[in-house]
Parts: C-alpha cells; structure tokens; sequence
C-alpha cells in the first residue's frame, strides 16, 4: 500500500483551541467572561489511551466538552475524525463518535432499569430494535453487569453505576470514549474496576481519554496531558512526566505512589512503572 | 418512611399482568379508579376487591410489597375516614359534647376509606409489574393523538421517565441533608406548625441546589448520547398489543358491567 503515509491516524485535532465563558453583567449584557482554555493544540492518535491531569479549575473538564462537542471553541478548532465539532451539520457523526462518561454515577443515568439505560444511546441513533438488544447484552457483558440487567438503578453501588455508565457510551459503538474523572466518588474497588474495564476497552481498539487527578491511574496511559490554567503545560509519556519532579511541582500535581516509595528507597531511577519496582522488591 | 413509598418501583416478573401491553394497563387502571367512585353499596365493593385480588394472584407480586404502599398514605386515609365520619348528618348512633357519629358518617367513611384503599393498591399494581420505560412509553403512545393539538406528548413521557428514575436519588439526597442537618443540632420534631415550616428551610434550600445540579449534570450526559428530542428515535423493545390484551379487555368489559350492575343489587 504505497499510499500508506498519506493516512490519517490522529482522530482528534485540536489547533489553538481558546474556550472563553461568557457571563452577564449588570446591565444584563452578555460580556466576556473566564477563559478556561487558551492556545491548546493537541492531537490523540486512534487507539491511543491518553490521560489528561492538572490541578482543579485547570481546564480538564472544559477540554472534555470540546472533544465531542459540547462545547464549541471561541477561537480554533477540533477536529474529530475530519469532522469539524463547530459544524452543526455534523455534530451527530461527532457525538456518535466519542462516547463521554462523567464524575458523578448518579447523575447520568436516565432509565430506572440497568439495560434500559443502556439502550438509551442507541434509541437515539435510531438504530433497529434487534440490534439495539444485542448491542446492549454485549455492551452489559463488557462491563460485568449482565446479571443485572434487570436491577433499578438506584439499587446499584457507584462502582456498578459507573460501568453501566460505560456500558451505555460502549452499545452507541464509539471510535472513542472521553472518561472525565469516572473514579473520583468510588471507593477503591469500585476505582480499579473501571480501570480495568478502560484498559479492556483500549485493548479491543476504542481510543480513550482518561481524565483523572489519581496519578497512579495516569501512569498506565500511553501519553499523559497536562493542563495548567488553562494552557498546555506538556505532553510525554509517563516514564518522561514522572522522571520529571519539578515538572509535577510545577504542575502543582503529586507523585504516583509508587514512584514516591522508589525515590524514598533509594531504588534506580531506571524503574518508571508500579510493576517494574514490585518486579526489583520481590527480586532483591 | 419515605422508603416505603412502592408507587413507581417495579417488581421483575415474568406473569401474565407483565407481559401485557402498557397501554392496555393503563387504561384498566384509569376504568378501575373511575368505577371505585361508581360503586355505591357493599356488593360493588365486593366485586372490586374480588377483581383486585384476582390480578394480584395472578401478577405472583407478594403482597408484602404491595401492602407497604399502604403504610405510607395510612395518615392521609385514617384522615379521610375522620372527617367522613364526625361529618356527615343522619340517624345519630353516638353523641358526645360537640362529636357526633351518623349512621350515615360511618357508611360514607367506611367506603370512602375502602375506596382509597382499593385506588392505592390498584396504581401500585400497574406500577409495581410494569417496567418504567414500558410505562412511559405506553403513556406516549396514549397522547400521541393529542399531539396534534399541541400536547408535547414524548417530552412528557420523558419528564416522567426522568422523575421515576430520580426520586429515590432525591429522597436520598433528603435523608443525606436531613442527617447532616440533625448532626449540627437542627430539630424537626417539635414546635408548632410555623417553626417546624421554618425548619424545613435549610433542607429544601440544599434539595433545590442539588436538583439543578442533577439537572444540569443530566441535559449533558442526554446530550453527548445523541438526544435530539422524540423524532428519529427507536426502541429497544417496542410495545405491541398481544392475544393476552385482548383477553384483558373482555375481562374489564365484564367487570365494568358488574360494576353496573352491583348498583341496581
Ligand atoms: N459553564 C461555565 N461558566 C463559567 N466558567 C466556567 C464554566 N465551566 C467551567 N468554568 C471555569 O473554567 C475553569 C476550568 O473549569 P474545568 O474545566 O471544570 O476545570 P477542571 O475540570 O480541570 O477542574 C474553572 O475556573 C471554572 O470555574
Ligand atoms: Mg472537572
């Protein structure tokens, strides 16, 4: 395929994205108002597992919206697989695209029952009702949460409301899912289950974006992102990001545990990962 | 107590009650309710009970469920049942200072209470064997016609779907405010009825600023799974008139014409 390196692999383009709220004054005008993103270009190849991290109020959540379209950009663009997110001729084949879950398990499930919520996305897209159950039986089997397909919402942990979340961004069959703090109400189990279930979802070829503020879930990304004030602080991988303490300082972040006990030990600044330096304890 | 309230919570079931067709139990129960107010002497009320008790045998919904959404109205019923009561003039039976029982005061209240009784139990039951989703979209379907006048029929039946799946979010969200509230010294037991509606205050205030919250946190988790309103949507399970409705429909023909009859008795 001599045509090879004319392909595209970014799926998202984000070019000097600027969002810029807008707020009334007292004369009931609309006036500018805080401006949470300013100059941000950044691409996410397809496949991909990028973590974005910076301090609250840095942007994250903003930069979320901007990924399918929830927020269109004041100034720039972003593009999502060639569709551009301000056109609104186009916003469905975007929305279609990047499926999002949010921070609260409580707040964004529609239906009372499991699978019903689940099929929420799709009634929407239109799809055809046999499809749409099997879609849903699939979508609740990735997750773990077949059993109970039948369950009231609200009978459910968070842990568990939060994979049914994911299990309705899965059955709309997205290229891409945008995770915007899915572990931040959940108890530790709860936190390790959605994780699980991300890098599952990675693995089977959906591009994820995780934002999160708990570094050791960032340092299993490929990339991590890191905001700050609204700008594009930098952009590695995690071995890169976490060698780098006055960069994490600068970002007023913290240090995965891990790395922490390493450096605390003694241990080779050779070790990057949780797993390398539970692998060079256990063989001391 | 606010737990015990079973309207709106759905009993998973495989029975012939669930497997009809929403519409079909909707507007039994809308017929049931209507003849409890046509029912006028014992032997109707006999025949509704009768009814009544027939559909919950045949639903397999225990009635432990089904009684526990008594529990809660249990106030509003023994309410009625006092006002009906010392209220109504006729033959005396009892008479003490300004307090005076009728005969005709014990009739009215004794079925007026029955009455109440029946109508709970009976919208418990479309409730409690039809699945939320099956419900509004069955309640769709029944206002689709009026759409054409204007009625907003699938924005209503989304409103309630939404308010069926965030009451008990609410209500939790009560007693989480009611307990930290209690925790800093608040007291909502005692006072007369204006301090204790003043003490209400710093827990509708919270209600309020966590329901927007909901609100606001809801339309965009709607909006990034593709909602643009009724037109163009499709449904998992699409609800269809089966062989059983019809054997239903015989069956509320027969009892409304007990019911007619039950008058003439
Ligand atoms: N709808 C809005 N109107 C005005 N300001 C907002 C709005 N949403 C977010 N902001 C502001 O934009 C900044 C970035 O917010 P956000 O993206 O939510 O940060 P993060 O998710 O990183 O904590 C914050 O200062 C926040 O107050
Ligand atoms: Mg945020």
């Amino acid at each position: 395929m001599g045509l090879c390196y004319t392909q595209n692999v970014n799926f998202i383009e984000v070019r000097d994205l600027k969002i810029e709220f807008t707020k009334i004054d007292e004369n009931g005008a609309e006036v500018p108002g805080k401006v949470a993103l300013n100059g941000v270009s950044l691409d996410i190849e397809k496949g991909s597992f990028v973590a974005v991290v910076g301090m609250n109020g840095s942007g994250k959540s903003t930069l979320a919206k901007c990924f399918n379209g929830l927020l269109i950009p004041t100034a720039g663009s972003v593009k999502v697989d060639g569709f551009d997110t301000a056109d609104d001729s186009t916003i469905w084949e975007v929305r279609s695209r990047v499926g999002m879950v949010f921070q609260n398990p409580d707040n964004q499930l529609v239906s009372s029952i499991v699978e019903d919520d689940v099929a929420f996305g799709p009634e929407n897209l239109g799809v055809d009702p046999a499809e749409i159950r099997r879609r849903v039986d699939d979508a609740l089997k990735r997750v773990g949460m077949y059993e109970k397909k039948d369950r009231g919402a609200h009978m459910l942990s968070g842990g568990q409301k939060q994979r049914v979340a994911i299990a309705g961004a899965i059955a709309m069959r997205p290229d891409c899912i945008v995770f915007d703090e899915p572990t931040a109400m959940l108890d530790p189990k709860g936190r390790e289950g959605v994780m699980s279930i991300i890098k599952d979802l990675n693995a089977g070829g959906i591009t994820c974006i995780l934002i999160t503020h708990f570094m050791n879930e960032a340092e299993q990304a490929d990339r991590v992102i890191v905001l700050k004030k609204g700008k594009l602080l930098c952009d590695r991988t995690p071995a890169e990001l976490f060698s780098d303490r006055e960069m994490i300082e600068r970002a007023g972040l913290e240090m995965p545990p891990a790395i922490d006990i390493r450096d605390k030990a003694g241990l080779p600044e050779s070790l990057t990962t949780a797993d390398e330096i539970a692998e060079y304890i256990a063989a001391v | 107590m606010i737990r015990d309230i079973t309207l709106g919570q759905y009993y998973p079931g495989g029975s012939a009650v669930h497997r009809l067709d929403a519409r079909t139990k909707i507007i039994a129960t809308l017929l049931y309710i209507i003849e409890l107010f046509v029912v006028n002497n014992f032997y109707g009320f006999l025949i509704a009970a009768a009814a009544l008790f027939a559909v919950i045998a045949v639903s397999k919904v225990p009635l432990k469920f089904i009684f526990r959404g008594l529990t809660a109205v249990f106030l509003i019923i023994a309410f009625t049942f006092l006002l009906n009561l010392f209220m109504v003039d006729g033959r005396v039976l009892w008479h003490w200072k300004f307090l005076t029982i009728t005969y005709e005061g014990l009739m009215r209240a004794f079925f007026m209470a029955v009455r109440l009784v029946l109508l709970i139990i009976g919208s418990s039951i479309l409730t409690l064997t039809t699945k939320p989703i099956e419900l509004t979209d069955g309640l769709e379907k029944l206002l689709k016609p009026f759409s054409k006048i204007g009625l907003p029929s699938h924005e209503i039946a989304l409103m309630m779907t939404i308010a069926l799946r965030f009451i008990p979010t609410l209500m939790e969200e009560t007693d989480k405010i009611i307990k930290a509230q209690q925790a800093r010294g608040a007291d909502f037991e005692s006072g007369n009825i204006i301090q204790r509606g003043k003490n209400l205050i710093p827990i509708l205030v919270p209600l309020f600023v966590s329901s927007f919250r909901i609100a606001q946190d809801l339309a965009l988790a709607m909006e990034a799974r593709c909602y643009r309103g009724g037109s163009g949507r499709t449904r998992m399970n699409e609800i269809h008139f089966r062989r059983g409705d019809a054997v239903a429909a015989v069956l509320m023909v027969l009892f409304l014409a007990g019911i007619i009859a039950s008058r003439f008795i």
